[in-house]
């Protein structure tokens, strides 16, 4: 049997939470290390392949601690040996994890996705009389680059437009763009987030594009790595990776 | 438009999932002891998300009517 850690919580928050299973139909407890608390299962394996089910169940326990006020959420998969040694990984550094935990109080973050509209592709110019095949390639590179830019372009005005609409709301927002897909994370206050939703819906609702507002997420985005001493920073796997396919059509142009 | 090159809702609502729980969070890390059964837990991690990659392009890939999605 191993343990599964969900996220760091305010101990005093979560006593007595009464959870529901988690990863695999495992029971949750937190365990308490100097007013922290470790949400964790204990189960014998990861289920493999990963479903979906297993991502959301991941994600539901961390709802309900972000319920209780405050959660740092652990990326899924995060599995130790035994309790104790993710006890000592806490014990560790104590306070960089009570000053992530403070960092994320009462905030809960807001994820916007938006598909932009494709850029017609830019036709590249008459060929020049009496060159060769390696002028034609250039000139259509030339007219894709082109085309990629004008995508580029409209895909980061509209990350502005959703960063300028809760500007006045947000404590901090980050934002990736991957051809045609933007993507932008708001962190902000509990109590603001239906406001800026709505904002959100409006700025949706005047502009092109496929919209994906999200609802109350754990703020997943706004929770840095720790470097460890002497070693490097955790790996952030880009979502090309998961994505290979879709990221290319992404790229895509209009036709 | 051409539908090929288009994500639909639901496409977009897995993919907020995916990116949150798969790609964002704190990897906790340290010396020896982020390990199971002696895979470092990156290569572990590594080994999820190509399971998850398979599982959801699979079936996004499914048509209507084939096996059911991951639920």
């Amino acid at each position: 049997v191993s343990i599964y850690l969900y996220s760091l919580a305010d101990a005093q928050l979560v006593a007595g939470q009464a959870w529901s299973p988690g990863i695999a139909g495992a029971p949750v407890r937190s365990v308490e290390i100097a007013a922290l608390a470790l949400i964790v299962s204990e189960i014998d394996r990861l289920p493999a392949p990963t479903r979906r089910v297993d991502l959301v169940g991941h994600n539901s326990v961390n709802l309900a601690v972000l319920e209780t006020g405050a959660c740092v959420p652990l990326r899924y998969g995060t599995m130790l040996p035994t309790l104790a040694e993710g006890q000592a990984l806490i014990a560790a550094e104590l306070e960089r994890w009570h000053r992530a935990l403070d960092d994320v109080r009462n905030r809960v973050e807001l994820s916007v996705k938006v598909i932009v509209p494709p850029v017609p592709f830019q036709s590249p110019p008459e060929p020049i009389p009496n060159a060769g095949p390696g002028a034609s390639y250039l000139l259509r590179r030339q007219a894709e680059e082109a085309t990629d830019r004008a995508v580029a372009v409209r895909a980061s005005a509209v990350a502005e437009r959703v960063r300028e609409r809760v500007d006045d709301l947000a404590d901090r927002t980050r934002q990736a763009i991957h051809g045609r897909l933007v993507m932008v994370s708001v962190l902000l206050h509990g109590e603001v987030f239906d406001t800026a939703t709505s904002r959100i819906q409006q700025l949706a609702a005047e502009s092109e594009g496929r919209w994906s507002i999200s609802p109350r997420w754990p703020p997943y985005s706004f929770v840095d790595n720790p470097k460890p001493a002497g070693g490097s920073t955790a790996r952030h796997t880009s979502i090309q990776a998961f994505w290979p396919q879709r990221e290319a059509r992404l790229r895509g142009r209009g036709s | 438009m051409d539908q090929s090159t288009e994500l639909d809702q639901l496409d977009l609502t897995l993919l907020d999932l995916v990116d949150h729980v798969l790609n964002k969070g704190v990897v906790l890390m340290g010396e020896a002891t982020i390990s199971v059964a002696g895979i470092d837990l990156i290569y572990l991690g590594l080994n999820v998300v190509l399971a998850a990659v398979e599982t959801i392009e699979a079936a996004i890939e499914q048509p209507a009517g084939g096996p059911e999605r991951p639920a």
